[in-house]
């Protein structure tokens, strides 16, 4: 891979802040376009990010960092993406469900779709079925991020999904689940179509349920 | 054997006549309001008609002396008060602002931050703009000398100085957000040990009013400073040692300066990588072993740590288990959980973590009948 690019990787791997900007706009005045510089060097690093928390050699500080030194290059990015048209790996909504306030797992998976390219509405917490299900059929969602972090709160979860049945939309979307007390059997019983113990792992699944 | 020479020896790793128990004595080891009022419909006790909050936001509650006489509850607690020169101000939306400006809003049974008050700092002088609380207030010491002593000296149980501030790393978390905080701990270290520093001298000044006050008559004293997720710690085991623990050293060491109690540390989650740390620096009691948490298996926890480390907690998991589980699943695994970690003593039973609102009332007994049946020494002859 070209020497920019491989900087561009390592920086993000790194989390190094504001000097990815710097060679960010080198890469575009070398001639890169905005998705060459986002699939060829943004998305792989993010993954490499998303591998190493969910082997547990990233904590979170490190994931965070990665996470907003992305931000800073795709806020160079985006004018030319959004001109360009680049096709995105899809539209996640996501949120923590009804009666609960925790937002630290939900958000970071957030960070890590953005990094698999995803598109992200991100709904906060508390939020009711309804509020999901409007806010998918609002942006065309075809992916569904629901976190929980209490065993008192996750039931809430089989509610949410029941409402895309009713609302005749469940076929349309593929749902994630997650959240401390979640597990595979229980993501399995209250009917999602995936299920993952961490954030690097969410983006992984999320592109295997759109079919990549 | 009493309840507090019952406890001296299990904390000096020696084994009494039975494992201590707890249930309801701090506010990490306590019944959810719902599920204790549950438990004392279902015991036929009757309700609490004015339960003892413990814990606002987690709902907890200090159970009435009946209740701890059911279960044989071996300690009682005394807990700092509120200042005289704050009230939290409520809002009308079910939120409240405490004393160090960070509001919290109820959902569902508790209530989580939803505004951190450093969250717009940018420089250390922007710290000491903030609200920090008056730690010698003394509406918080009002009157708790007296009812330590008499708990000591009327009393035959061990006496509990419950957790009342946060720790640096939860405390910096919580002010600033947990996000923005563990970002400053990478990009902005001097902002960072800044931060961790106000918070460790003020729980070091709120120890020195409230062990003045009781330090004599406690045999147990708690702090608590969440470091611990379900699958990892939240921040490195190196990022730990460099910025946490020479913090907590500091607060753990004051409290052995002004104090013969043992030191209770509580934090969720996957901790096993820095519990050979938390040794170091003068823990002499674990809580809660977070038994669903990775690498948080309760046998090589005592293997490993037992000799050096009491553990108080972790009796059965809340998160998969006890909310879920057969009558006869909870009693198996209660009784499985004290033959691993009773024998040679260091041993305080009590679930993983508070008892929540949706564990029946039956489930909640079973857990506990279960520990009084099996909890004599020697371990495995019983029941």
């Amino acid at each position: 891979m070209p020497g920019i690019l491989t900087e561009i990787q390592e920086d993000l791997i790194q989390g190094t802040g504001p000097q990815i900007r710097e060679l960010t706009t080198r890469a575009i005045e070398e001639g890169y376009s905005a998705s060459d510089v986002l699939r060829k060097a943004l998305m792989p690093g993010m993954e490499e990010v998303g591998r190493r928390m969910k082997d547990g050699e990233y904590y979170i500080p490190d994931v965070l960092i990665s996470a907003r030194t992305m931000q800073m290059a795709l806020e160079i990015l985006k004018p030319q993406l959004v001109e360009s048209g680049a096709v995105q790996a899809g539209t996640a909504v996501i949120g923590s469900v009804a009666g609960d306030l925790h937002d630290i797992g939900k958000n970071l998976v957030g960070m890590m779709l953005e990094g698999a390219n995803f598109e992200v509405v991100d709904l906060g917490t508390d939020v009711s079925a309804e509020q999901f299900v409007a806010a998918a059929q609002e942006h065309e969602a075809n992916l569904i991020g629901i976190s929980a972090l209490l065993t008192t709160t996750m039931v809430a979860m089989k509610d949410t999904i029941d409402a895309f049945q009713e609302a005749g939309i469940r076929s349309q979307v593929k749902i994630l689940v997650g959240g401390a007390p979640v597990t595979g059997a229980y993501a399995g019983e209250v009917g999602a179509d995936g299920y993952a113990p961490d954030a690097g792992s969410a983006a992984v699944v999320a592109r295997e349920l759109m079919g990549d | 054997m009493n309840s507090r020479d019952r406890v001296m020896m299990a904390l000096d790793h020696k084994e009494p006549d039975k494992v201590p128990i707890d249930c309801g004595a701090t506010i990490v080891t306590a019944p959810t309001r719902i599920a204790y009022q549950n438990l004392r419909g279902y015991l036929g006790m009757g309700e609490d008609a004015n339960p003892t909050t413990s814990h606002r936001q987690m709902d907890t509650v200090y159970p009435k002396e009946d209740f701890y006489q059911r279960y044989e509850v071996d300690f009682r607690t005394v807990a700092m008060k509120g200042p005289w020169e704050f009230e939290p101000r409520e809002m009308p939306d079910d939120s409240f602002y405490d004393e160090f400006n960070i509001r919290w809003k109820k959902a569902s049974y508790y209530y989580d931050v939803v505004e951190r008050p450093l969250a717009d700092c940018e420089t250390v002088q922007d710290l000491d703009k903030a609200i920090w609380p008056d730690p010698y207030d003394p509406g918080r010491v009002e009157g708790l000398r007296e009812e330590a002593k008499a708990l000591y000296e009327n009393t035959d149980y061990a006496v509990i100085a419950d957790i009342m501030a946060l720790g640096p790393f939860e405390g910096g978390c919580v002010l600033r957000g947990y996000e923005q905080f563990c970002v400053d701990l990478a990009w902005d270290p001097k902002f960072a040990e800044a931060l961790l520093d106000k918070i460790t001298d003020t729980d070091i000044e709120l120890w020195d009013s409230f062990l003045d006050a009781v330090g004599d008559y406690v045999q147990v004293v708690c702090q608590g400073d969440d470091v611990g997720m379900q699958t990892n710690l939240y921040i490195s085991p190196d990022m730990y040692r460099e910025f946490i623990k020479p913090r907590q050293k500091r607060i753990f060491d004051f409290i052995h300066s002004k104090t013969a109690a043992k030191v209770f540390y509580h934090s969720c989650g996957a901790v096993y990588d820095v519990i050979g740390d938390f040794i170091d620096i003068g823990v002499d009691i674990l809580n809660p072993i977070q038994r669903s948490a990775a690498n948080m298996d309760i046998a090589k926890m005592k293997k490993e740590f037992g000799k050096d480390l009491c553990f108080w907690g972790g009796g059965i998991d809340i998160q998969q288990v006890l909310p879920f589980a057969s009558l006869d699943e909870i009693e198996e695994d209660v009784k499985r959980t004290i033959e691993i970690m009773a024998p040679g003593g260091g041993y305080v039973f009590f679930p993983s973590h508070n008892v929540q609102a949706d564990v029946t009332p039956d489930r909640f007994h079973k857990t506990f009948e279960t520990a009084l049946k099996y909890r004599d020494y020697p371990i495995g002859t019983d029941g």
